[in-house]
């Protein structure tokens, strides 16, 4: 029989909750709370019924992200997973939203853990990849001289193909990303206080059913990936970044979606000149599940007088006077909720003209549907810019110990590398929402969009010093630009970090790391350009010697090596290639006469603190040249710039301070159960989420 | 000093039915070597010892080698006689010495009356619907440490860290956390005993006191007087509130120094899923059992080969941890039981405040409608607690000068008296780890040393605590700081500090 093919759908479409299940109870937003996501299509696995791992998506959802295993190990159970492949399903959009249904839930995170994804992968021009399981492995004799001589074993990261996904995992009202399990683990609880009947299933609250919350885990997974070492606490931003950038992403997200928008837009359409709505809107949002509302407290407040909602008004001191991690997130989404405010209202301002004859006043009555439909678009429009800007200043983030003042510079940085012109002002808008919070970066003189836009180095290594860095980057393009398969990117990437090799002493692929040692002459310039230690008196600056491959030198790590290709407003393509280098420094503390803490380098395991020093390169693809450095760096910039090699007392200080304030920003949970800031490495985000 | 041991009471009572009204209390607050609570009150006439009161004796993490100095001078300095004795609540860190020094208590002290608060009286169902409640999280807290400790004697993290490079610090991790919730635990060693073992019956099943001994439940708004022997003296009972949700009420965000944490409910849910309550109730089940199956059910079914594949990956207790949060909680409950009293002279109207360990719903509810008898200049008179406060002249620091143990409006703010004292037991030589970021509070030791003008007295080591106090947020006159060293010193190496109040 003669048969046309057809085409593979790009989407599939799967019902949800717009919010969470709370607001189909009510009767004004019942209407507005059920949406449909449409998620990248994924073929059925060919082996659906068996136990085998080909790629294609299998009941669970398990699928080429992420593996939804509904085990409740408080009953000790297994829930049916779902198979979305199944026809009936795929004929209605997915199972209908239920409370009652665990396999809707599975459905739901799928479905929001997907659209999160996807977000990122269209922001970040790449596909995304979880951060990976690092083992110690013994070093093989054979290839012992490229190993660290003295070191018996070393660490190999093990590719994490899936996400693994919990839906009930305990009974709390929590939710949070595993970095250990590689897993997000999502709490239920009763809504009722204490003992009242609780046979019924319906006063449970389901986490795993509501779209900010799946979507700030989500958040959490993908940046640990991109990002492992911003689960250090090395200064009081690091955590309260992970919450804020997790908690924005959800929010903003949540924006994208016009319908959830059209209805309150309609229905409170004189508030919308004020901008009260959306704000309300975001804090209403976060307020169903008790924490996460925390986040958005920044952002506005209920007048006790009047009874209305406002937004409140930043101070110079906010970011000064709070170092408890929400309360510090909670700046920076106010701050980035903000721009979002003031980029719509300037985007609508010709269409509220438009509608009233010039005036920009609103009449009374109910708004035009059409101009509902205009507002909500340009709403969603604003929020999906934000979000994106949001995300793809990631890569011209410091791969570790991030500030709020770094990460604008990257938003600057990063939109000025892929945008070309700016008539929205969304620069200033954000400098000047981060302004107004008190939040500045260290180390620049003044708050200018180019002074604040990391330095372009376009001539930099002109001469020649990066010859090697040069020919690496070319083999590495040839090889990564063609691969498409996640697991292929991982394994080459990181063989192109570490080095492949298939006899003794000859290396199919030499390794960044090797190449960086061999290339002797070219340090001085290194060091100039990461603030990171590359000479070889390394010992004097706390750096451990590592001997590798032959050499002597200090120990340092390749923590990001990938392609970044974006395309921008105006369909120009702008292709990266980043490294991340990561570096650390290790110190005793004594202190001297005058009670000043002085710092005496010493070898890893005897020193009071560690300095972490980073460094991202981003270099253009096509010409192969470095455009953009971006640096925490161990030495002194300044004195670097005088050809003075001195340790950045600065950063060492701070750090110091900080790590050994045991004071405040703690939770009685955390000072109770935890072992403290200079061991986050178990669960950071349960704590963090936990009270 | 008053006669021989048994007719000091009988004595008393007689002499002074139309006696002379006290005019002096004696605090003395023991150093048992720790932090806790563990004072003597010694009401006197003319610089004659009258009455003699105890309130709690105890000290975290006690053996038996902590009390014999204390009690024993306890025992020689009320000749063997205790006439009223009060235990706040029932944290290890206020009663655990009637315990670890029992045979003393037994064999060199006679205490011949008891008050305890409401929630100990069996006969009112208040307090039994609320001990039915308590019990349940004790027991629930007691399951989770009993099931942690299981799952670190199978070794089950040192298996599933297995191969990681921070494998034996993510272990360490999770015995902290368990060492943790073992001594919460231990701090409800009471709970733990059943909803019906009372205070009342540790007493007695130490050999405290004896079945005759008087006991009385204080109810909030009850104004006690021991005529006969405390002329001149009444007690307001102020707290624990009657009211059941007050209790737990642990914070308010606005009305607290340094607030840490919002209020959070009890969540029973969790409790349920231990499945040791022995209350009847079903387990709760989130689904309909046409949805769930166990592993023996399907034992080849995918997702168990998934599940079980990777035990890195498992989660099987994990859930135990919302464990922390409830010990917590529950922690907070039990210091709202506190009995509250506040002593009065009539004459000048002072006071003496004991909250024992409240917080914030306990402190609150005294503020909530209740009134206390009193005679002012010689007329009966109705006092609330803003007026009680406002003459308090002696303040024992509630919880070891945290920050959820003084709340502002409702408490502190209120005290304006000039001649206010304050006592403070806490010592860092025994204390939990977790309390060393919250005691002391900053914020309420400066006002406490600013309102005193330096006469805080504590338990500890003085310039230690007066280290932690001082920091960047608070103003610390020098002059206090200097007058409070002073104060302390004068006990340096003695067994207990001493503070006098007159009537």
């Amino acid at each position: 029989m003669k048969k046309i093919p057809v085409k593979k759908p790009p989407y599939r479409q799967l019902r949800g909750y717009a919010f969470d299940p709370s607001l189909s109870n009510k009767l004004d937003t019942v209407g507005i709370n059920h949406i449909i996501y449409r998620v990248p299509w994924e073929d059925e696995a060919s082996d659906t019924a068996g136990q085998g791992d080909e790629n294609g998506l299998r009941p669970g959802p398990v699928g080429e992200y992420v593996e939804v295993i509904d085990y409740d190990p408080t009953l000790e159970k297994y829930y049916l997973p779902v198979d979305l492949n199944d026809k009936y399903i795929l004929a209605q959009d997915g199972l209908p939203p239920s409370e009652s249904n665990p396999q809707f839930h599975q459905q739901m995170v799928y479905a929001v853990v997907m659209t999160t994804i996807r977000n990122f992968e269209k922001a970040l021009g790449r596909q995304i990849t979880w951060n990976p399981r690092t083992l110690s492995k013994r070093i093989d004799k054979a290839y012992a001289d490229y190993a660290d001589v003295g070191q018996k074993t070393t660490l190999v990261d093990h590719y994490i193909q899936r996400l693994r996904i919990y839906p009930h995992a305990f009974r709390d009202a929590n939710a949070f990303y595993s970095p250990q399990k590689k897993a997000l683990l999502f709490g239920y609880f009763s809504s009722r206080p204490a003992d009242a009947a609780l046979q019924m299933p319906d006063s449970l609250i389901f986490t795993c059913l509501s779209h900010d919350i799946i979507a700030h885990e989500t958040t959490h997974a993908i940046l640990d990936g991109i990002y492992r070492k911003y689960t250090e606490d090395t200064n009081p931003d690091v955590l309260a970044f992970h919450e804020a950038f997790a908690d924005i992403v959800a929010l903003f997200q949540h924006f994208t979606f016009p319908d959830v928008l059209k209805h309150q837009i309609a229905k409170t359409r004189g508030d919308l000149a004020s901008q009260n709505l959306l704000g309300q809107l975001a804090q209403e949002f976060g307020s169903a599940i008790g924490g996460y509302g925390a986040l958005r407290d920044a952002i506005g407040e209920v007048d006790p007088r009047t009874r209305e909602w406002k937004i409140r008004e930043p101070k110079m001191e906010d970011y000064q006077n709070n170092p408890e991690p929400h309360a510090r997130g909670s700046i920076l989404v106010a701050a980035v909720f903000e721009v979002f405010l003031n980029i719509y209202k300037s985007r609508v301002a010709d269409l509220l003209r438009i509608s009233t004859g010039g005036s920009g006043i609103l009449p009374q009555g109910n708004l035009h549907p059409d101009l509902v439909n205009r507002l909500a678009s340009e709403a969603s429009k604003c929020a999906r810019h934000i979000l994106t800007m949001c995300i793809r200043a990631l890569d011209y983030c410091p791969p570790l110990d991030i500030t709020f003042g770094d990460y604008l510079r990257a938003v600057v940085t990063a939109d000025i590398d892929i945008v070309a012109d700016d008539p929205h002002g969304y620069k200033i808008a954000f400098i000047d929402a981060f302004r107004r919070r008190g939040i500045y970066p260290s180390g620049i003189s003044s708050l200018s969009v180019e002074s604040l836009c990391y330095q372009r180095l376009d001539e930099t290594g002109s001469d020649g010093t990066f010859d090697a860095l040069t020919t690496f980057l070319k083999e590495f393009r040839e090889e990564i630009i063609y691969l498409n398969d996640r697991r292929a990117i991982f394994e080459t990437t990181r063989d192109y970090i570490a080095g492949r090799y298939a006899t003794k002493r000859k290396p199919e692929i030499k390794g960044l790391h090797r190449r960086l040692y061999e290339n002797d002459l070219a340090w001085p310039e290194y060091e100039k350009l990461t603030g990171l230690v590359f000479g070889r008196d390394n010992e004097k600056f706390g750096i451990r010697t590592k001997s590798t491959y032959g050499f002597e030198g200090p120990s340092f790590g390749i923590s990001t090596l990938k392609l970044a290709s974006r395309v921008g407003p105006d369909g120009n393509i702008s292709n990266r290639i980043i490294i991340a280098l990561t570096q650390r420094a290790f110190f005793k503390v004594k202190k001297d006469s005058s009670g000043k803490p002085d710092f005496v380098a010493c070898k890893p395991g005897a020193e009071d603190i560690s300095l972490p020093g980073g460094a991202t390169l981003v270099f253009d693809l096509d010409s192969l040249k470095l455009k953009f450095a971006v640096s925490k760096p161990i030495f002194d910039p300044e004195g670097l710039r005088n050809d003075q090699r001195r340790l950045n007392r600065i950063r060492l200080e701070k750090t110091n301070e900080y790590l050994n304030d045991t004071s405040s920003g703690q939770t009685l949970y955390e000072a109770t159960f935890g072992l403290g800031k200079r061991f986050n490495a178990n669960e950071p985000f349960a704590f963090l989420h936990s009270k | 000093m008053a006669g021989k041991k048994q007719n000091t009471g009988t004595k008393a009572k007689k002499g002074t039915a139309a006696g002379k009204p006290i005019d002096m209390v004696v605090v003395r607050m023991y150093r048992p070597g720790g932090t806790g609570d563990f004072f003597l009150l010694f009401f006197k006439q003319g610089g004659a010892v009258r009455y003699k009161m105890l309130i709690d004796c105890g000290c975290i993490d006690a053996n038996k080698d902590t009390f014999p100095p204390t009690v024993n001078d306890l025992a020689s300095a009320t000749e063997g006689t205790i006439d009223l004795l009060v235990l706040t609540h029932e944290h290890e860190d206020h009663i655990n010495g009637f315990q670890k020094a029992a045979n003393l208590f037994k064999d060199r002290i006679t205490v011949k009356k008891v008050w305890l608060a409401w929630t100990e009286n069996l006969e009112d169902p208040d307090a039994v619907r609320y001990r039915k409640e308590a019990q349940k999280m004790a027991m629930a807290i007691a399951e989770v440490a009993g099931r942690m400790n299981g799952i670190v004697k199978e070794n089950y993290y040192r298996k599933q860290f297995q191969g990681s490079p921070n494998a034996k610090l993510m272990e360490d991790a999770q015995h902290h956390y368990i060492r943790a919730m073992n001594s919460f635990n231990n701090l409800n060693a009471l709970a733990a005993k059943g909803k019906n073992y009372t205070m009342e019956t540790f007493l007695k099943d130490n050999g405290v006191i004896g079945d005759g001994t008087q006991v009385r439940y204080c109810y909030p708004g009850d104004t006690l007087r021991e005529a006969g022997d405390l002329p001149g003296i009444r007690f307001f009972v102020l707290g624990p509130p009657k009211d059941f949700e007050s209790l737990k009420r642990m914070e308010s965000s606005k009305d607290q120094y340094n607030q840490r944490q919002e209020k959070g409910e009890v969540d029973f849910t969790f409790i349920n899923a231990l499945g040791n309550a022995d209350d009847g109730d079903p387990l709760v089940r989130p689904f309909k059992n046409v949805y769930a199956f166990q592993e023996s059910e399907d034992p080849a079914h995918p997702i168990v080969h998934r599940y079980k594949g990777e035990l890195w990956r498992a989660i099987d207790h994990d859930w135990l941890y919302t464990g922390g949060s409830l010990a917590l909680k529950y922690d907070k409950i039990l210091n709202n039981t506190s009995l509250a009293l506040a002593i009065q002279f009539d004459e000048s109207g002072k006071v003496l405040l004991f909250p024992g360990d409240a917080q914030y719903g306990n402190w609150a509810s005294w503020h909530e409608g209740l009134t206390w008898e009193t005679v002012r200049e010689g007329k009966r008179e109705k006092v609330d607690a803003a007026d009680i406060l406002g003459r308090v002249v002696f303040y024992k620091v509630g919880h070891h000068l945290a920050d959820n143990g003084t709340p502002k409006s409702v408490g502190l703010e209120r005290m304006t008296s000039p001649e206010l004292t304050a006592m403070v037991p806490l010592d860092y030589q025994k204390i939990r780890k977790g309390w060393l970021s919250t005691m002391p509070n900053d914020e309420i030791g400066a006002l406490l040393l600013k309102k005193t003008g330096g006469k805080v007295l504590i338990s500890g080591n003085c310039a230690k605590i007066l280290e932690e106090i001082n920091t960047n947020r608070v103003t610390v006159y020098s002059g206090d700081d200097k007058a409070c060293r002073k104060q302390n010193k004068a006990f340096d190496k003695k067994l207990y500090l001493e503070c006098e109040v007159e009537g």
